[in-house]
């Protein structure tokens, strides 16, 4: 945790590299690592600024200025910069983790007097836009882009005035073919689908204004020429330049499209899945797995230990980790649930909040012995860290600090009921996972019904016997089941 | 006539407690003794669940020393004790249940345990056919965890009494 805001620094890539010649000489642009823009000075200390002036969630991870909830990706930035070297500026990516289809931008724009100001800009989307920007497909945004500055705890040094903004676009870059998609996207390319250089500078609120590039129009609907007028923001000197940045993409990416990724990029896989499914009648646990920087893993737990363990702190991120839940001969159907079981699910937890797992990419599989097969994913990372935050509860307890009553309350309250509700509970309503349960569709419900209460944020698919086919699955009681299904494309 | 009435509720709901409990041989308190230490198991139920706590005490000359116990303060910072560490429930045999137990017994303040995180267990418990009044005790990590898992400290294997 860097500036009290979740940070990326973990993945320091190569230095800077220039993408692309535009089509106009205005600027250039370039990706560039952390290891690049932190030898700026003036650059991490305004960035820690930032860090310093939005407001903590409860949840610790995350913060928020103004309605958007922040989780700044500091690992990488998009360096945009004047030819004539008078002007440059970072974009940086947020984690969009709000319900929306929004894109939120950071952009950091070195002023006459060396300092930068900060602004957050902002592109408001519909769910069919972003499903087209997700899918590499070009969209005009001047017409949905805003700029506000960070105006907080005196984070910008000017003055707020009586002026509005005008956006124009004034350089573009095509390195990208049509169809790429951006989640998948490398490094030489990630960022680089829309590139389109969007400049902004004040005008006078009454409308009007001056630059080059293309025909704009207010968001009240009013056509511009050139570029976009909005009615909220107030800047100085001369005009700023920012780039659509590094999108996360969870609340709009396809649900299957972790696993689609996997196995293009790690098509042998498949057939592991399937070996592992061989295993569930021995009399342990099994795991195999791909780390993000391609190496994979293999491990066996002991003889009638029902446990496998997986490495806490691995050289690389986890993006794949199946494992299995064993019956053996002796006590078929007695032994393991045939659903995630809470320590699944919390491994998974630590390992996000470690910056040990990436989400983006990541896939949990489960085969049981009790004949069914899930996938799992986590579509929304904030909700997932909420939801098991009672662990980092218990990591205060060993450092000996006391909780705050709101903590102590969240378990007793919350987590020891819920988990009481779905998994081992008897009486005349008997929680239905438990590991004695043979019915697997009444296990599948139940198990359904908990990530939606809990508000977990993943998703939950089954899965064929090829590990080929994928059905999402949500807990529905439309439904004569109470199971949507919806098969993966 | 108010009088009668607390009287008929009264026994009511003290039936209806009886019989739950009569539905759950597991409830009470279970002993296993090794040497002159005693490992003792309370199972209750709470809220439709059964719920628990353990001890570990030394008896010497009849008197007893605690070893350690889950029903302790969450830490020497705070005052509130832990909730029950057991979750359990009956199978649908009625002569096994199975769940989920945490292990606290350690001084997890101490520096030796800050290599470790807590991590929650399965426990199985059988009623052994030959005598009803004890029961086999099954206690092991589960399922994924990470390789930093402290060693189980409470007893894994054994067999039990019921003495209440």
């Amino acid at each position: 945790m860097l500036f009290g805001i979740s940070v990326l620094f973990t993945n320091c890539m190569e230095d800077s590299m220039e993408i692309e010649k535009p089509k106009a000489d205005k600027y250039s642009v370039s990706r560039i690592g952390s290891n690049e823009f932190v030898k700026n000075r003036t650059l991490t200390e305004k960035l820690a600024s930032i860090g310093r002036g939005i407001r903590q969630t409860t949840g610790g991870d995350y913060a928020r200025y103004d309605n958007v909830q922040f989780d700044l990706i500091l690992n990488e930035a998009t360096f945009i910069e004047a030819i004539d070297g008078s002007y440059h500026s970072y974009t940086f990516g947020i984690y969009n983790e709000d319900d929306n289809y929004n894109i939120n931008n950071i952009v950091l724009s070195l002023t006459e007097n060396g300092d930068y100001e900060a602004d957050l800009v902002t592109y408001t989307l519909t769910q069919e836009e972003r499903s087209l920007i997700d899918s590499g497909i070009e969209i005009d945004l001047l017409d949905k882009m805003t700029v506000e500055p960070f105006d907080i705890d005196q984070i910008n040094t000017y003055g707020r005035g009586s002026t509005c903004t005008e956006f124009v676009e004034v350089d573009r870059f095509e390195n990208c073919a049509n169809g790429h998609n951006v989640s998948s996207c490398t490094w030489e390319c990630c960022g680089h689908c829309y590139e389109y250089v969007y400049e902004w500078q004040s005008v006078p609120c009454d409308g009007g204004g001056s630059g080059s590039g293309s025909t704009g129009t207010t968001p009240g609907g009013t056509t511009g020429s050139p570029g976009t007028s909005g009615g909220t923001t107030s800047t100085s000197g001369g005009p700023k330049a920012t780039a659509l940045t590094n999108t996360d993409g969870s609340s709009v990416r396809n649900p299957c499209e972790n696993m689609n990724e996997l196995f293009i990029d790690y098509p042998e896989y498949r057939q592991k899945l399937v070996d592992l499914s061989t295993t569930v009648n021995e009399d342990h646990e099994n795991a195999v797995g791909v780390f993000k920087d391609g190496t994979e893993f293999d491990q066996s737990g002991t003889a009638l230990e029902p446990y496998v363990e997986l490495q806490l702190n691995p050289i690389s991120e986890y993006i794949a980790i199946a494992h299995t839940h064993y019956e053996t001969d002796a006590t078929t159907g007695q032994d393991t649930y045939s659903v995630f079981s809470p320590n699944d699910l919390q491994f998974y937890y630590q390992r996000l909040k470690d910056n040990n797992l990436d989400h983006r990419k990541f896939v949990a599989f489960l085969v049981t012995g009790k004949g069914t097969r899930y996938a799992l994913t986590i579509k929304n990372k904030t909700k997932y860290l909420n939801f098991f935050k009672y662990v980092t509860t218990y990591k205060k307890w060993q450092s000996g600090l006391a909780a705050t009553q709101e903590e102590t309350d969240y378990i007793n309250n919350t987590i020891v009921p819920i988990f009481d509700k779905y998994y081992d509970m008897e009486g005349d309503n008997p929680a239905p996972i438990k590991t004695d349960n043979t019915d697997n569709q009444e296990v599948l419900e139940a198990f359904l019904q908990f990530i939606d209460e809990a508000d977990m944020g993943v998703n939950l698919f089954s899965i064929d016997e090829t590990f080929t086919n994928y059905t999402q699955l949500n807990y529905d009681d439309s439904e004569e089941d109470n199971i949507k299904e919806t098969p993966c494309g | 006539m108010r009088t009668i009435k607390y009287i008929i509720i009264t026994i009511f709901f003290t039936i209806i407690s009886l019989n739950s409990y009569a539905q759950n041989p597991f409830h009470g308190t279970w002993e296993w003794q090794n040497g002159n230490q005693i490992f003792r198991v309370f199972l209750f139920e709470q809220n439709s669940t059964t719920k628990g706590h353990f001890e570990m005490v030394e008896v010497n000359n009849g008197i007893e020393t605690l070893v350690y116990t889950s029903d302790k303060p969450y830490n020497s910072a705070m005052a509130q004790h832990w909730h029950p560490v057991i979750n359990v429930g009956l199978n649908s045999d009625h002569v096994s249940l199975s769940g989920r137990i945490l292990d606290n017994s350690y001084d997890y303040e101490s520096q030796d345990f800050a290599q470790y995180d807590l991590c929650e267990s399965w426990l199985k418990m059988r009623i052994l056919t030959t005598n009803p009044t004890t029961a086999t005790w099954k206690v092991n990590y589960y399922d994924i965890i990470p390789n930093n898992a402290p060693p189980i400290n409470i007893p894994m294997d054994i067999i039990m009494t019921k003495v209440e």
